[in-house]
């Protein structure tokens, strides 16, 4: 689902127009980036034009595209006073009146989905580890298969099995599903590694809109504190100032090594 | 002599665990998911039950229920919860709890909101504060009473690159007052701003490396293999190290180039 904003304000952002194209990962990076996680649910008022799909959204038909919205916050904050982890799938199931043939199987196929082990359905929330409970947060949000998924820092706390699991499963949703996903993130180096496109916010607009590449290596945007430029990048270019040597834009810390090592004598 | 240890603990996914913390140690626990390191946490502080297989001061924790754990040991983890609407009240209360007189309370209130940066927001509604300066609100109302050891639990999680830097130099200021620190972490990006610390490497409940942080961090097989990230730099410079294009981990970018590019 594509979505376009043209002259959206609300929740502290003002005038803001971008297109975030269907079946890619765009990343969100600024301050006010959960505020704009927020709009794109339309959990939140707003004013100004809203497309999804080219068609405008009023306040009539809202709900039918809050329907195709999946938000996955930070932090997983339990809706329902249910402590057993099955019990709470079945729970969110019925509460969301999403359409299951065989709610065991679904619940267990989700589980599984995201890397952890069925074993985990008998076990209650408050013995759960935090990324436990993060994996379980995206399989919840997962079960209603919704065209777009919004998430708010979905790799910070993870290590590395878990951030390589998160990553092909949302670009197995993006490239075989043609979801549109949405990350938004407060480290350039995430959004440089698992984005295609970017919206930059500073203060309450937007500033830069493209692929992520070209803005992260091109715009001179990012030189404070708030708005940084990815370390790998920020190394190349460091490279190419002091000895004027271009090195390929990678993504992967090994292969500037092997670079580094080919223009070093 | 071990001011805080385990012996020989199996809980969990720790067997036959052991581990000594000396006094004014500033020891920085990291693993990957599920490795044990909010269990340690509650294990080293008393909030899990282990018959006698945690020492303080080489008498079994059991001993100081109540008391010393009390006023000696305190413990946070990351779920915070405040009694309080305003900074200053919260903070103000465990020494109103031990009944010090309003100006001792004044005065110590002072003194940490200096420690911890947070004089600015002193008066503040909890409510308002980003999770940074909640964290330092916790943290100062659990050091205002001078506890000997702090256990805290991942606290630089949600944290990034500049506010980790400034906690971790908080507590090595802590460490330089005379106090003991174990904090763990799912992430080696702020140990490299730490100074005088050491670095265990928690996987699976075991300790598979530990000792000076730049010592640790240069054996990068073994933290990938602990399912860890080296921090950008670190990585890049061991990495070139194998190259022999350089002879040492450079924390600084124009250091590297400079020395690669004569």
């Amino acid at each position: 689902m594509e979505i376009r904003f043209s002259h959206v304000s609300g929740l502290g952002l003002n005038d803001l127009s971008f297109v975030i194209p269907k079946g890619e990962i765009t990343g969100i990076y600024g301050d006010k980036g959960k505020e704009l996680l927020t709009l794109l649910s339309l959990q939140e008022e707003s004013k100004g034009i809203i497309y999804f799909n080219k068609i405008r959204k009023l306040k009539r038909n809202s709900y039918l595209f809050r329907k195709d919205i999946g938000l996955v916050r930070e932090r997983f904050e339990k809706q329902f006073a249910i402590d057993g982890v099955y019990e709470y799938f079945v729970y969110y199931i019925r509460y969301h009146k999403i359409k299951v043939k065989d709610v065991t199987k679904k619940i267990k196929d989700a589980v599984k989905l995201v890397g952890l082990s069925v074993a985990i359905l008998e076990r209650k929330f408050s013995t759960l580890t935090y990324s436990e409970e993060k994996l379980l947060s995206l399989a919840l949000a997962l079960l209603s298969n919704p065209k777009v998924l919004l998430l708010e820092e979905p790799f910070r706390g993870y290590d590395i099995n878990n951030k390589k699991r998160v990553s092909r499963i949302l670009y197995k949703l993006q490239e075989k599903y043609q979801k549109t996903i949405v990350i938004y993130s407060s480290d350039s180096n995430t959004l440089y590694q698992y984005t295609t496109n970017l919206i930059v916010l500073n203060k309450d607009k937007v500033v830069l809109e493209g692929k992520s590449k070209d803005l992260f290596f091109e715009s001179d945007f990012f030189s404070s504190k708030t708005l940084e430029r990815p370390e790998i990048v920020a190394f190349i270019r460091l490279v190419k100032e002091k000895t004027g040597i271009d090195l390929p834009r990678r993504a992967d810390v090994k292969d500037v090594i092997k670079d580094v090592y080919w223009n070093a004598r | 002599m071990n001011l805080l240890e385990i012996s020989n603990l199996t809980i969990g996914p720790f067997n036959k665990f052991s581990l000594g913390f000396k006094a004014n140690s500033f020891s920085i626990i990291v693993g990957s998911n599920n490795s044990g390191k909010t269990l340690l946490i509650k294990v080293l502080s008393g909030l899990v039950s282990t018959k006698n297989k945690v020492l303080y001061n080489d008498k079994a924790l059991e001993n100081y229920l109540g008391t010393a754990l009390n006023k000696d040991i305190v413990v946070i983890l990351d779920d915070f919860s405040f009694t309080f609407e305003t900074v200053i009240d919260e903070i103000r209360y465990p020494l109103e709890q031990c009944e010090e007189d309003d100006m001792t309370i004044n005065k110590l209130v002072k003194d940490i909101g200096k420690d911890m940066k947070i004089t600015n927001i002193l008066n503040k509604n909890i409510a308002e504060l980003n999770f940074y300066e909640k964290l330092r609100v916790v943290l100062a109302a659990n050091l205002v009473s001078s506890p000997k050891i702090l256990l805290i639990d991942d606290p630089a999680k949600f944290l990034n690159r500049y506010e980790k830097e400034e906690l971790v130099s908080i507590f090595n200021h802590l460490q330089t007052m005379g106090m003991t620190i174990i904090m763990t972490s799912s992430s080696l990006e702020e140990t490299i701003y730490t100074v005088n610390s050491t670095l265990y490497i928690l996987d699976n409940g075991k300790i598979i490396s530990s000792g000076d942080i730049f010592e640790v961090l240069s054996n990068d097989s073994l933290i990938n293999k602990a399912g860890l990230e080296l921090p950008f730099m670190v990585d890049l410079s061991v990495k070139l190290k194998y190259y022999n294009l350089v002879d040492k981990i450079f924390l600084n970018p124009v250091r590297l180039v400079d020395t690669i590019w004569k």
